[in-house]
């Protein structure tokens, strides 16, 4: 541990419990009505454990347990950790969109950081986001904060086969719209494809934010590529609840090692990773709340020259659990070398390069070289144009390439109730050059910029073979989605 | 203590103009994405556009309509976006 920069009168909880004066009898004797002793918490840091388990979020399950975990971490380095429930953000079950609850949730954190007596905090999550929710709302009060990543599920699994989320889920969908599996064969993937605690195993928003959380330097090294449930996982979680009470003596806070520097490192991860789109929405807002002008056109400048070496679904062909084996998130930022500014400061008080240092390798199939990338460069691309002044995103390596140079006719629909009522009409005028346009799917106009973004191929195309068209919207799309999808169009169509 | 901005609804983009045939080009390479249609007829299709009416009349909804930020702004609350200072908020609250 460094030096110990500040003392117990020093802790912001000081003020609710070390004076002396009838409020502060109120803490106290309120405390002891919770069954704690003095001794369990005068002079100690106080730790929020912001926890955003709930019954309806399935990439949370464990976070039960893994409170527990952390909370003996802090206890056993001398701090008094407190659970706080915060609101959960249940990709597969908030609607119309978990988008349109994330700044909710950053409000709520940084309320609750602010309102109680926190002198630092632990938070959990990972669902897709739950991750820049939780940093939004704690960079804003810049408390010692660390993030606990809920990794990924397992591999699915159905009949020998292996599933991806999300991915698999489209590609399986088309295959049953266009007769190539049956309702019962659908059925088995239902239920195989999602069998243990933890979010999407495919590199969409879930892992791509945890990732870069990892690399801004929020998490312990290595701690967003272990599966939520191996027993590593839990160890880590500990470990975090022993750290936090450290930065809290020590006063490390965000502001101490976020930088633009950081960020650029967290963009060329998700860059190296294909990471899901929805990064650039995510990291844009989380940097602003640091005071840090990023822009999208910054991830544009930095994927010319970032290689995909993360071989992950739904860019590649693995899946999160097959990336932990062959050496994580720690293994690819080393093999990025240069590309990664290793000086940048992370949360256990070490500098990200001493933290990814002589991490090997240790399957070249699924984390390339960067002699043998998976792809060159590029693994975003921002658009601008007189469709999208502000910009537009769009994912080149999971389209098609054909539609890389493409002009065609578009076919508007001016919102989703539309578009679903039309898109399988035999008499639609629609052909595979055909550019298929969804307007009102933005922030303010679906509201909450739904990931609708992968618009679907009609029906009778389907059909006919074809897998990718050019589709446009204001909206985002699935980070375990793919196609010639330009999304992200701004200004919004409303 | 200046007065909280308002984002505002009812953008209006581009996208909200293009209508079916109109030819559109996607270049990854060059990074564009255009309708090719000429600017005045842009500004003729804007001019006679109405916004739809606003979706929410109380509650978060609103707040999101008149606050939420735009896609390349990263959809933050305008109001939140402020890194906190002295004018912007207080790290620690009163306790009386």
């Amino acid at each position: 541990m460094e030096q110990r920069k500040k003392k117990s009168e020093d802790l912001r909880s000081y003020r609710w419990y070390g004076a002396k004066d009838l409020r502060s009898f109120g803490h106290r004797s309120r405390t002891a009505q919770m069954g704690y002793d003095a001794s369990d918490y005068v002079g100690k840091p106080v730790i929020a454990i912001v926890n955003t388990w709930s019954d309806i979020n399935p990439c949370h399950t464990h976070f039960k347990e893994r409170v527990e975990d952390v909370k003996r971490g802090v206890w056993q380095a001398g701090g008094f950790p407190l659970e706080m429930p915060a609101m959960t953000l249940s990709e597969p079950f908030q609607k119309p969109t978990t988008m349109l609850y994330r700044n909710f949730l950053a409000m709520e954190v940084e309320e609750l950081l602010r309102s109680y007596p926190f002198d630092g905090c632990v938070l959990m999550g990972g669902c897709d986001k739950t991750t820049p929710g939780l940093l939004m709302g704690a960079l804003s009060m810049d408390l010692p904060a660390i993030f606990l990543p809920a990794g990924p599920m397992l591999r699915g699994n159905w009949n020998g086969v292996t599933l991806g989320s999300g991915t698999d889920t489209w590609k399986y969908w088309a295959d049953l719209r266009a007769g190539k599996i049956s309702e019962k064969e659908w059925n088995g993937i239902e239920t195989g494809i999602a069998r243990s605690p933890g979010h999407c195993m495919t590199m969409g928003t879930a892992s791509t934010m945890t990732s870069a959380a990892e690399a801004l330097g929020f998490t312990l090294p290595g701690f967003a590529s272990i599966p939520a449930v191996d027993s590593r996982h839990a160890q880590q979680s500990s470990l975090t609840g022993k750290r936090i009470v450290e930065m809290v003596w020590e006063d490390q806070k965000p502001s101490d090692f976020i930088t633009v520097k950081s960020f650029d490192n967290a963009i060329t991860a998700v860059l190296a990773l294909s990471g899901s789109t929805n990064s650039l929405v995510h990291l844009v807002a989380v940097a602003r709340r640091a005071g840090i002008p990023l822009t999208i056109d910054r991830f544009d400048e930095l994927a010319h020259c970032t290689p995909v070496l993360g071989n992950i679904q739904p860019t590649g062909q693995f899946l999160m659990e097959d990336f932990y084996y062959a050496g994580g998130l720690r293994a690819l930022l080393a093999e990025l070398g240069d590309l990664i500014d290793g000086s940048q400061m992370t949360v256990n008080g070490c500098a990200l390069g001493d933290n990814i240092c002589g991490a090997k390798i240790l399957n070249e199939e699924v984390i390339r070289c960067r002699s043998n990338p998976l792809v060159a460069r590029d693994g975003l691309a921002v658009l601008h144009g007189n469709l999208a002044p502000d910009g537009a995103v769009i994912k080149p390596p999971s389209m098609e390439t054909r539609l890389l140079q493409h002009k065609g006719p578009a076919i508007v629909f001016r919102d989703y109730n539309h578009m679903a009522s039309r898109i399988d009409d035999p008499a639609l005028q629609v052909t595979a050059d055909s550019v298929i346009v969804l307007q009102n799917a933005g922030p303010i106009g679906a509201p909450g910029m739904p990931e609708w973004g992968q618009l679907p191929i009609p029906k009778k195309l389907l059909e006919a073979g074809v897998r990718d068209m050019v589709r446009i919207s204001d909206a985002r799309m699935s980070g375990t989605s793919y196609g010639a999808c330009v999304l992200h169009v701004a200004p919004d169509s409303l | 203590m200046r007065a909280p901005r308002r984002t505002g609804f009812l953008v209006g983009g581009p996208l909200a103009f293009v209508r079916d045939g109109d030819l559109i080009a996607l270049d990854v390479p060059g990074r564009t994405i255009d309708v090719l249609i000429t600017d005045e007829e842009m500004s003729r299709r804007k001019a006679v556009w109405t916004a739809p009416a606003p979706k929410f009349e109380r509650g978060y909804g609103v707040l999101n309509q008149l606050h939420v930020t735009q896609a390349n702004k990263g959809c933050d609350f305008d109001f939140l976006e402020e890194p906190m200072g002295a004018a912007t908020g207080s790290k620690i609250p009163e306790i009386h």
